[in-house]
Parts: structure tokens; sequence; C-alpha cells
């Protein structure tokens, strides 16, 4: 079973959801409805499902809008900040989060996969 | 304001007597029950695994149980010394999984899987007035 298949398995039991309809593209957050008590448990399964150091406001990008804020304030590359605080999301995947701003938590089924298979490398 | 009384008739809601021993992977205490409901044992099971993360942690994040993954009991109550044991079985930097039993005389009366999540002190939880509160319970529980 790859990356994908474990999290969506994990996901399907914390939310008590289908996977059928689970693609790179959803939402975790908009689509799924997950709480952020959904997130901390699933930080802790990943943990289990792969054996690899799980940093929670890393993995679910809590922070974004933190490091562009400061990076605002200190005249920075928006995006060149983003890739240094989350090295395992490639450069059209952060131009795809800056433009996905104001519609809610970015939060994407493929940056959970990127971020497992970043670590285990 | 209207003010909510809860009397639960436990002394400051600590349902652990001792911590007999601490490592980073587990720890292991003392509970002595007088006929009490099982769900207590859920409780006092938590109350272990949350001590465990404070200590790990240098008591430097707040700690609660998010997660019962699941609790099995033998008994509808509880009584005698019991020694609770848990171990920690995996973690992310927020979260934390444990194995927990509660055993009377090596049988294992009562047992869990319980997720402790863990948050910042903030406004509400005061880490001026927890951190001080749980090294002492800590201390006091190790001494005991």
């Amino acid at each position: 079973m790859d990356v994908f298949d474990q999290i969506r398995d994990a996901l399907k039991e914390i939310l008590d959801i289908e996977p059928e309809n689970i693609t790179p593209e959803t939402y975790i957050i908009r689509d799924l409805d997950a709480e952020s008590i959904d997130l901390m448990e699933l930080s802790v399964e990943l943990n289990e499902k792969f054996g690899i150091e799980i940093i929670d406001d890393r993995i679910f990008l809590r922070t974004v809008r933190l490091h562009l804020n400061e990076a605002e304030k200190y005249k920075k590359e928006a995006a060149d900040v983003l890739k240094n605080e989350y090295p395992f999301l490639g450069v059209d995947r952060i131009q795809e989060i800056l433009k996905d701003l104001d519609g809610g938590p970015v939060l994407k089924m493929k940056d959970l996969v990127s971020y497992i298979e970043c670590e285990a490398d | 304001m209207d003010r909510i009384e809860i009397k639960t008739e436990l002394k400051d809601f600590m349902l652990i007597d001792a911590v007999k021993d601490i490592d980073s992977k587990s720890i292991l205490g003392a509970k002595t029950f007088f006929f009490d409901p099982v769900f207590i044992g859920i409780e006092t099971l938590a109350q272990l695994a949350a001590m465990h993360v404070r200590h790990i942690t240098d008591f430097t994040k707040h700690a609660f149980l998010l997660k019962v993954k699941y609790f099995s009991a033998r008994e509808a109550v509880l009584n005698g010394l019991h020694e609770l044991s848990g171990k920690l079985l995996n973690h992310s930097s927020d979260s934390y999984s444990y194995e927990l039993s509660g055993k009377n005389n090596n049988d294992v009366l009562f047992s869990a899987k319980l997720i402790i999540g863990t948050t910042s002190y903030n406004d509400h939880l005061r880490q001026e007035e927890l951190v001080g509160y749980y090294k002492k319970v800590f201390s006091c529980l190790q001494n005991a």
C-alpha cells in the first residue's frame, strides 16, 4: 500500500468518511471538514504508520500566514520564505498556495504525501 | 453571573496516588480505588499519561485527553490497590499515543489506548499557574 492510500485510510477512520472521493487535490479542512483535534490524531497515526518525525505545524501548513506576515514585514520574497519553511513543497505548489490563500486553509492531501515522502528519504 | 459548582467528591480531582517510576518511554503509578465506577479508571489512566507527557516535555505544554481509542474493563466497579502502567507508543510534536493498564495482584483489570494532545499555554491555560501546580503535584506523587 502506498503513502497516499495509507493516509487516506487513516483519514477514513478518524473522520468516519468514505474514502472514494479523496484525491491528491482534496482539501483536508475545506473539503473534509477536518478539525484541529482530528489533525492531532492524524499526526500520531502517521508517526505510527511511517515511523518518521511529524512536526504538526509543518505537515499541516498551520503557520503559512504567520510566515507570510514576516516576509512582508522584513521585505522578503513570500515564495522564498515558504520554500525555506516547507522544503517538502515544490515551487509550483508554493505558487499555487500563494494564489489560493483567500479560499481558506490551503492544506491538500498531496501536501501530506509530500511531507511523508520527503521525511522518509 | 451565576456560579455553577460541580461536586466530584474528589480532592482536586487528582486520581493518581503515586508515581513509582518514570522514564522517557513509560510511567508506573499506583491508585487505591474505593468501589469507584469503572469510568474513573479511564480518567485515572488519562491523568497518568498526561503526567508522563508533561514530564517528557519538561512541563512546557498543557496536556489533555484527546481521544479514547479503546477501553476495556473486567468489572463495573474498581476496588483496592492497583498498579498503573503506561507505555508511550508513538508521538508527533503535539500528540502522544499510550497503551495503559491497571493491575490488581498482577491481574490486568482494565486497559486502554489513549491519545494525549498538547497545546501551548495561553490566557485561559495560564503558564504561571499551571506549570508550578503540575510540578508540585508531580513531585508529591514521586515522593508518595
